[in-house]
């Protein structure tokens, strides 16, 4: 009986790492070239921009977690991939709190819309929003824990 | 819930970063486990009590 993550050698958490690189890169390729494909080229250069400004970003969190794991927080190691049982509880409550918090943003978009709100700007609000409740709840869970 | 693992790890002589890595798990969790805001799962219970010789009785007890 053992799900402390200790199988994962660093080397197997490299590669997993690795592959989400991959993944994500792959992500913001696609979603640039539909951005394209539907006539919205300032959206699609913010998606490559975007995009690749969060996998450096990981990669550089990921480096400072290897490299100074004992200075990294627990955000750094579980964007790291390296994060331990209380990181990955952080992350799930944090996500939790998002999910639950995400009902009351999209009922407020929702009157927003029926008020006569642009629906993008009404969109991109929620987002940032919901982005903000996921920092301020990843930071109260690991102050807590 | 209350434990005796800073107890056990000082007289162990050992830095929570020392214990950090025998455990596999970070210094900072160690530090949250000794001060009693997190609690481990049952494997990390299992693990710490296997390293002092001793049981998870003897290590944890409920607030009352």
């Amino acid at each position: 009986m053992w799900t402390t993550d200790r199988s994962r050698t660093p080397a197997v958490s490299g590669t997993r790492f690795l592959a989400a690189l991959v993944a994500a890169a792959v992500a913001v390729a696609v979603a640039a070239l539909v951005f394209d494909a539907v006539g919205h080229p300032d959206s699609a250069r913010g998606a490559v921009v975007g995009g690749s400004a969060m996998i450096a970003l990981l990669v550089a969190l990921r480096w400072r977690a290897v490299r100074r794991a004992d200075a990294a927080g627990p955000a750094a190691r579980v964007g790291a991939g390296i994060g331990d049982e209380r990181d990955r509880t952080i992350m799930t409550q944090a996500l939790a709190t998002t999910g639950y918090v995400s009902f009351l943003t999209l009922t407020g978009l929702c009157v927003a819309l029926v008020c006569g709100a642009g629906a993008l700007p009404s969109a991109t609000i929620a987002m940032f929003f919901q982005i903000g409740v996921f920092v301020a709840a990843f930071a109260v869970h690991a102050r807590r824990a | 819930m209350r434990n005796e693992i800073r107890r056990l790890r000082d007289e162990a002589g050992l830095s929570q970063a020392a214990l950090a890595a025998v455990l596999g798990v970070s210094r900072q969790t160690v530090n949250s486990l000794e001060t009693g805001r997190y609690d481990p799962s049952l494997p990390l219970a299992f693990a710490i009590a296997r390293h002092f010789g001793t049981t998870i009785e003897e290590i944890f007890h409920v607030d009352d």
